[in-house]
């Protein structure tokens, strides 16, 4: 294996790393300050690539990309919103089955409202033209959407870092959990923090679903088979824990890379086999916590 | 120092009275005359109903079975397909590759499926509470991913299509006889396995798995047995459907498939034993009339289903044994 | 006389913090034991060691001449070594009837009993029943467990406990939160089973009066670690212990 290979599967790695973050954080950060598993959270991801694809139909110009890519998490944040407050917050008090179901039930209406407004058929999203082709990186050629979809998910994993270690919103997050009662006692409202903290989550799977539409075909069954994996690269690094979804991340896209480099027939498989080797060592995953309940 | 463990809202507890259901003379009663029904089926019914009842026979086993350990063991399985899925395989691939007497094959099916949920059970009770259900749903992934890319050995995506019952099940009555006798007698193993001591400290080990370990319990080990008759099971749920379908596919596998038996039993009701088994004729009973005439079916199962979580938390047996809310004040 | 229960250099370190320092003593058989101290002295820590649900840092426990420190809690249970929980543990969703045969049916080796029906079993049916009666539960056998009263809940506790017929019982502070006449009911039943039963009981306690009444020996521990030990008489007298005790009600 030469070095250009290497430096080819490395970058794919690295993609596929980076739109696997971008789904998961936003699953883990509603994980660490609610201690709910959407289930709904890929159908939310659906929806902004749908939001994206859309606006491609209706105009084929470069520059609305850029506002898709704005508007679409914004989009997404309000269904989440309204979620949250119509249904998520009379179940926070009940065991994780109850709340399971009822964002499963989430996944269930928002995957047929798609079908309703978007169809069966497939839909796709162009790249804006300054990032389609290619780009230098090590001495290979290789697709310059690629690259700023990894920079996308290394921003957002900046941005978050700095929004929960350096910002009073971030505090009142990790308290949430660690720390109610300071938090109550603090004057916040509680119940005002999680519909925003899910807005947010939402609002990160819809970014991820716009940057992720260019890439691949937008349909029905792509929030379906996104959650999974949007599950174990969350449950690998940890609930909860961004770092982790970040790790859990690159180790998801390595062991993928490798996977179809050696084994394509048994690859798919292998990313389940890392969850369960994961959590079979560490039953919390490689940076969660027990879970105190 | 320990936290106090929160109890469960009221509205998770089971009555708080005694159960008020019907007297167990008159349920077994009813009962039996139920299966009569369903055993002279064939006169009334056309051939269409008892295709829809194999179906649901199957189903209901499949939802009792998971519900021993969602409702009696307080585990959330989101894999039982994996072992739904390799009861219908074995019985698909003995017919493709191995070519033993079907009868063989339908015995060892619920075994398969045992000896993979003994592996399964022992990585994924190690984990707890989501931890645990979200395992359960990779390893049924992982079967369905594996079912979907091995083509040559299970037919890939398709599945595997054919002939795979002897002559005599494929005449419908007989077919039809062959499930309604096998669910029966499985639905009753599982009933009995509920009300025997190991069931009750199945309950115990639901309610605080800490305190039946201080009373000398062994709850890994407990649970594990549960984990382990649970896929046996839904393997023979697997296996009739097989029976039913003549085919298996990777869709029997994965975690959507896992989800079913999880919404019957909480449609009809997971703190009691014909909860799942109501829940699974309600469930595809609906699923069929809603196909037929609209195309939101998924929307409403999932208000449906919110409906029953938000407000009936016992499922409909629950509220049948509570009494119905206008009449009674509500539960207390 | 001999020791059933001994405990070597037992310590626990929860980071940088020691729970249990250094702690020793023993258990004579058929004895009823205390273990007081201010609240935080390690005394529930000390109980979790024991029974297994914590790893000891560094130490031993010893129960009937083996080791069973860094044994797992069901196995030290089987042994013989039971408690009870300061914080009510029992099943809240069972009856009240029920949970005392889930006990029983683990103390026969019957958890692996599919063949029988639970309601048939008539022998476990009324050992279950005396021992609600004897605890003061009789009249709500059918009740589900978690509606009984606090105090209710704390005599089922003791009922689960002694239903597996320990040899050495570990209360952990059993009269919290009863009523004078319920702290009385459970005191005497303790000290009839240590009568009758030869039951050592070694338990934690915040009531000195009940303390002093009925223990044989008291162990006293401050901030993890032993501070005094003996007889009632001699532990009164001990300046040590009363400073401890003085200052913290200061």
């Amino acid at each position: 294996m030469n070095l250009q290979v290497i430096v080819i599967e490395g970058l794919s790695a690295m993609t596929t790393a980076a739109s696997l973050f971008i789904i998961a954080a936003g699953l883990s950060l509603i994980f660490g300050a609610l201690r709910v598993i959407n289930v709904a959270h890929g159908t939310l991801y659906m929806y902004g690539a749908y939001f994206m694809a859309t606006l491609f139909a209706a105009s084929g110009s470069g520059w609305l990309f850029w506002v898709g890519l704005l508007v679409a998490p914004l989009f997404v944040a309000a269904i989440g919103a309204i979620a949250e407050v119509t249904l998520l917050r009379r179940v926070y008090e009940r065991d994780h089955l109850v709340q399971l179901l009822v964002t499963y039930s989430l996944f269930l209406i928002l995957s047929d409202l798609a079908l309703r407004f978007w169809g069966t058929a497939s839909l796709s999203a162009n790249q804006p033209p300054s990032l389609s082709g290619a780009a230098m990186v090590g001495g290979v050629m290789f697709p310059a959407y690629d690259l700023f979809v990894i920079g996308c998910a290394v921003a957002m994993g900046l941005a978050l870092w700095a929004l929960l270690g350096r910002t009073m919103l971030g505090w009142k997050i990790r308290a949430a959990v660690e720390d109610p009662e300071t938090l109550a006692a603090s004057g916040t409202n509680v119940k005002r923090l999680f519909t925003l903290v899910f807005a947010i989550g939402s609002g990160l799977a819809g970014f991820g679903g716009a940057v992720i539409a260019p890439l691949q075909s937008v349909d029905p069954g792509m929030g379906q088979s996104v959650i999974v994996s949007a599950f174990i690269v969350a449950v690998i690094g940890g609930l909860g824990s961004i770092a982790g979804a970040a790790i859990g991340a690159t180790l998801i896209g390595i062991v993928e890379a490798v996977g179809i480099f050696y084994l394509p027939s048994w690859a798919p498989a292998f990313i389940f086999v890392a969850m369960i080797v994961v959590l079979a060592v560490r039953p919390v995953g490689l940076m969660g916590q027990k879970l105190g309940y | 120092m320990a936290a106090q463990p929160a109890l469960p809202p009221v509205a998770d507890q089971i009555s708080r009275k005694r159960d008020q259901g019907l007297h167990p003379a008159v349920l077994a009663a009813g009962l039996a005359v139920i299966v009569l029904m369903l055993a002279a089926g064939p006169d009334y019914l056309g051939q269409s109903a008892l295709l829809e009842l194999e179906l649901i026979l199957g189903l209901a086993v499949f939802a009792a079975a998971t519900n021993l350990l969602l409702g009696y063991g307080g585990l959330v399985s989101f894999g039982q397909a994996t072992f739904y899925g390799i009861g219908a395989y074995a019985i698909a691939l003995n017919w493709m590759h191995w070519k033993l007497p079907f009868w063989l094959a339908f015995s060892a099916a619920p075994f398969a499926a045992a000896l993979a949920a003994f592996f399964v059970g022992l990585i994924a009770l190690r984990a707890r509470k989501l931890y645990f259900a979200l395992l359960t749903l990779a390893f049924s992934q992982l079967f369905y991913v594996v079912a979907e890319q091995q083509y040559h050995f299970t037919g890939g995506a398709n599945g595997i299509f054919g002939k795979m019952i002897p002559p005599a099940l494929a005449v419908p009555q007989n077919g039809y006889w062959f499930i309604l006798g096998v669910a029966v007698v499985a639905l009753l193993a599982l009933w009995k396995i509920t009300v025997s001591p190991f069931g009750l400290l199945l309950r115990a080990t639901r309610e605080r798995p800490e305190r039946a370990e201080s009373l000398g319990l062994n709850v890994f080990g407990h649970q594990l047995m549960a984990f382990v008759l649970s896929g046996f099971f839904c393997g023979l749920a697997g296996a009739l459907y097989a029976v039913y379908n003549q085919n298996a596919y990777p869709e029997l596998l994965d975690w959507v498939k896992s989800g079913d038996p999880v919404m019957m039993s909480v449609i009809g009701g997971m703190y009691s034993f014909l909860g799942p088994v109501v829940g699974a004729f309600i469930y595809e009973i609906a699923r069929q009339f809603l196909v037929g005439t609209t195309r939101d079916w998924q929307l409403i199962l999932g208000v449906v289903l919110l409906v029953i979580i938000l407000f009936m938390p016992d499922g409909l047996i629950g509220q049948f044994k509570h009494g119905l809310p206008w009449r009674k004040g509500g539960r207390k | 006389m001999s020791a059933i229960l001994e405990v070597r250099d037992l310590s626990r370190q929860f980071g940088g913090f020691r729970a249990v320092g250094d702690v020793g003593f023993s258990v004579e058989k058929g004895s009823i034991h205390a273990v007081i101290g201010p609240n935080g002295a390690g005394k529930t820590t000390l109980f979790r060691l024991l029974t297994g649900v914590l790893k000891p840092t560094t130490g031993t426990v010893r129960f009937k001449g083996q080791v069973i420190s860094g044994r797992k809690p069901n196995v030290i249970a089987r042994a013989g070594l039971v408690q009870t929980f300061q914080i009510t543990n029992i099943f809240p969703r069972l009856g009240t009837l029920e949970s005392v045969e889930a006990a029983i049916m683990v103390r026969r080796r019957r958890t692996y009993d599919f063949a029988s029906f639970l309601h048939s079993s008539a022998k476990v049916r009324a050992e279950a029943m005396d021992w609600l009666d004897r605890v003061g539960l009789a009249d709500s056998a059918d009740a589900v467990a978690g509606t009984l009263s606090h105090g209710d809940q704390r005599a089922l506790e003791v009922a689960l406990a002694l239903s597996t017929k320990p040899e050495l019982l570990l209360l952990d502070e059993p009269t919290a939160g009863m009523s004078p006449w319920e702290t009385e009911r459970t005191v005497s039943l303790v000290q009839e089973l240590a009568r009758t039963e030869r039951l050592t009981v070694l338990f934690s306690e915040h009531d000195t009066d009940v303390v002093f009444g009925i223990s044989d020996r008291i162990t006293v521990m401050h901030r993890g670690q032993v501070i005094a030990e003996g007889t009632p008489g001699e532990v009164r007298n001990n300046a040590e212990v009363s400073a401890v005790y003085l200052g913290e009600e200061a």
